[in-house]
């Protein structure tokens, strides 16, 4: 992860915009207490925390530049809308569908934009339209499969 | 060239993101 990953401009600079970064060697001793906090098994392990100490969310395993940068993104999106700010995570969702939408993660974002939208304002539309995209740029996505209920009848 | 500027600090890290409203980034990693 450092010698590509963490090396990379613009990963840097997303870093560094919008969390404070914390690196735990689980080699060592002194990270023991929060490998076991956080019940971590395999690394590269990378999470998402709220300033009072919660995982918001997480995932495992190396991802190049071009996937990391938005796999961050939905990261912070989920976090935001975790934390009910719903307008701040609908932003973060459409930034990824705008800079990344061929990105591994760009159908959850697709997803979740909807989700984000609907939380905050109530109106079925926001939610039902949104997830309609995914049947046709992410028709193959699993995310699409979670919304299929709505392609019935 | 900037680079990331990693703490060990946990706590600290949850506090400095409070007062700055960002989230922590916590990466659990195995030099090998």
């Amino acid at each position: 992860m450092s010698a590509v990953t963490y090396s990379d401009a613009q990963v840097i600079a997303t870093i560094t915009a919008r969390f404070v970064p914390v690196q735990i060697n689980t080699q060592e001793a002194a990270g023991l207490p929060l490998v076991q906090r956080f019940y971590q098994v395999w690394t590269p392990d990378l999470r998402v925390i709220s300033p009072d100490g919660v995982d918001l969310y997480h995932w495992n395993g190396y991802l190049p530049p071009a996937e990391f940068v938005p796999q961050l993104l939905v990261a912070q999106a989920q976090a935001l809308l975790r934390l009910h700010d719903e307008p701040g995570a609908a932003a973060v969702y459409r930034e990824v569908l705008e800079r990344f939408p061929t990105s591994a993660v760009a159908p959850e974002a697709q997803y979740f934009a909807a989700v984000a939208a609907y939380k905050h304002s109530h109106q079925a539309p926001d939610l039902l339209d949104t997830w309609r995209r995914l049947q046709t740029q992410y028709p193959t996505s699993i995310w699409r499969v979670k919304q299929s209920f709505t392609e019935q009848g | 060239m900037a680079s990331i500027q990693w703490t060990d600090d946990f706590d600290m890290a949850c506090h400095q993101a409070g007062q700055d409203e960002k989230l922590v980034l916590l990466d659990f990693f195995s030099p090998t």
